[in-house]
C-alpha cells in the first residue's frame, strides 16, 4: 500500500542525512513505490551536487523586484483584509454588548420612551425628571431673556458620578458644550431657544440621550430618545 | 545550525508575523536560489524554455509561499535542522516538476523511459540464451516484476541509477551511504534480478518442453 507522500522538509531531511535509520527506511519504502517523490529527490540531489554542470544565469534585479512587489502587495492586502475583518468583528461584538448593556451605543438613534416627568414651576422655569439608565437626572430650564435660557443638569447622587460623568449639550449634530460633572450639576448658560439634546456618558460609555425643544411660550417640549 | 540558517529562520518567522519588510528580505535572499533551481530543473528534464518561463515559475513559487495567508510558509518547521534554503529549493524543484507534469511533458518522458535488458549489460550472459527467444517486451515485464520483489532500498537504487541516470557517486550522496555500499547494493540487486529472471525462464522452458 502506498504511504502518504513526505513533505518537502522531510525529503530535504532525507537528502541531507538528518533522519534516523527507522525514518530513512520509512521514507525509502515510500520512494521505492512513488515515482513522483523519487523524481523530486533525484532532481534536487543532482541540483545540490552538480549545479555547475550547467551554466545557470543569475537572477536579474528586475525579476527579484517584480517578485518583491507581488509578495509585499499580497501581504499588504492580507493585512488590510485582516484589519477589516477585525474591525467587523469588533463592531459586531460592540453591537452585541451594546444590545445587552448599553442600548444607546451603536449606530443611529432609535426613538424610545424615556422615563421622566415634567413639572412647570413657573412661566420661566420648568423642571424635568429624566432617567438615563440608572442615573436619575433633573433638568432645569430657566428662561433668562426673550430668546435665551439656562439649562441645568443635576444627576441624583451626583457625588457618585463626580469627575466620571460627562454631560453634553448638542444642537443637531453640533456640540454646543460638554462638561465633566465636577459638582452637583452642570450648567449651560444663555442657550438660545431651539431644539437640543443632552447626552450622559460615563468613562466614554453613553447612558442615553434626551432631546427636547426650548421655546419662548411653552419653554420646553421634551421627548425621550435613546 | 549556522548563523545564516538562523537568520533565515528569523526572517521567515517575521514574515509569518505579517512583516512586509521581512517578506521582502525573504524574497531578495532566496530569489537567486529559486531562479537557478527552476533553470536547472528545466534543463535536467531536457525542456526547452525561455526567460519568461523561468520568471513565471520563479514568481509562482514565491506566491505559493505567501498565498492563503502564508499557508505554505507556515508548513516549515525545521525541527530536524532543515534550513529554509534547503526547504525552499525542494519546493522550487517540486513546483517545476508538477508544472511539467500538468502540461503532460513528464508523462510522455516516463512512457519512453523503460528499463530494459540493454541497460543492464551485466545481465547479458550465456545462461540467458533461451531468453533470446522471448520477445523484448516480455523481458521488460520480467525485469519489472523482479524489481517489484526487491527491497525498498534496492528498488530505489535501481530506479535512481538506471531510470534517473544518477552516477554511483550521486546515488551514494542521494541515499546518504558510502560509494562502497552502493557498489555492494548494485551487485546484490543484479544477482537477485538474475536469479529471478533465471527462475522464471527455467520454469517456462520446462513447461514448454512438457507441452511439446
Amino acid at each position: 500500500m502506498k504511504t502518504k507522500c513526505p513533505d518537502e522538509e522531510w525529503l530535504a531531511d532525507y537528502l541531507e542525512g538528518r533522519l534516523s535509520e527507522k525514518e530513512r527506511s520509512h521514507v525509502e519504502e515510500h520512494l521505492a513505490g512513488c515515482e513522483i517523490c523519487l523524481e523530486r529527490l533525484a532532481v534536487t540531489s543532482r541540483l545540490v551536487q552538480d549545479r555547475d554542470r550547467f551554466e545557470l544565469d543569475p537572477v536579474s534585479n528586475e525579476v527579484t523586484e517584480a517578485a518583491v512587489r507581488l509578495v509585499t502587495s499580497r501581504t499588504a492586502i492580507t493585512q488590510d483584509s485582516l484589519m477589516e475583518k477585525l474591525k467587523g468583528s469588533v463592531s459586531k461584538i460592540g453591537s452585541a454588548i451594546s444590545d445587552v448593556l448599553c442600548p444607546n451605543q451603536g449606530h443611529g438613534w432609535q426613538p424610545a420612551p424615556v422615563r421622566g416627568s415634567k413639572t412647570v414651576v413657573s412661566d420661566d422655569f420648568v423642571c424635568l425628571n429624566v432617567s438615563f439608565e440608572e442615573i436619575e437626572t433633573e433638568i432645569e430650564i430657566e428662561k433668562t431673556g426673550s430668546s435665551n435660557a439656562h439649562i441645568r443638569v443635576k444627576p441624583h447622587k451626583a457625588g457618585k458620578y463626580r469627575r466620571v460623568l460627562r454631560i453634553t449639550l448638542k444642537q443637531g449634530k453640533r456640540e454646543v458644550a460638554s462638561y465633566l460633572l465636577d459638582g452637583l450639576y452642570v450648567l449651560f448658560e444663555d442657550i438660545p431657544f431651539g431644539h437640543y439634546s443632552i447626552s450622559l456618558a460615563k468613562k466614554g460609555v453613553p447612558f442615553g440621550t434626551y432631546i427636547f425643544e426650548v421655546k419662548g411660550s411653552h419653554r420646553e417640549t421634551g421627548r425621550g430618545k435613546r | 545550525m549556522n548563523h545564516s540558517s538562523q537568520d533565515d529562520r528569523k526572517i521567515l518567522s517575521e514574515s509569518l508575523s505579517g512583516s512586509s519588510k521581512a517578506s521582502e528580505t525573504l524574497v531578495r535572499k532566496f530569489s537567486n536560489l529559486v531562479y537557478q533551481s527552476v533553470q536547472y530543473t528545466l534543463m535536467t528534464k531536457h525542456i526547452s524554455f525561455n526567460k519568461q518561463d523561468v520568471e513565471d515559475l520563479h514568481n509562482t513559487i514565491f506566491l505559493s509561499l505567501f498565498e492563503n495567508k502564508c499557508k505554505k510558509l507556515r508548513q516549515y518547521q525545521g525541527k530536524n535542522g532543515c534550513s529554509p534554503a534547503s526547504w525552499i529549493r525542494m519546493i522550487a524543484v517540486r513546483t517545476v516538476l508538477d508544472h511539467l507534469r500538468k502540461k503532460g511533458v513528464d508523462a510522455i518522458a516516463w512512457q519512453q523511459r523503460r528499463i530494459n535488458l540493454e541497460a543492464l549489460p551485466e545481465l547479458k550472459c550465456d545462461e540467458f540464451e533461451p531468453v533470446g527467444q522471448i520477445e523484448k517486451a516480455r523481458q521488460v515485464r520480467l525485469l519489472q516484476d523482479g524489481i517489484q520483489k526487491l527491497r525498498p532500498r534496492e528498488q530505489m537504487f535501481i530506479k535512481l541509477h538506471f531510470d534517473h541516470e544518477l552516477s554511483i557517486a550521486e546515488v551514494a550522496e542521494t541515499m546518504q551511504i558510502s560509494i562502497c555500499n552502493v557498489y555492494t547494493l548494485k551487485h546484490r540487486v543484479i544477482k537477485r534480478l538474475k536469479s529471478h529472471v533465471d527462475l522464471i525462464v527455467k520454469q517456462e522452458v520446462s513447461t514448454f518442453q512438457k507441452r511439446s
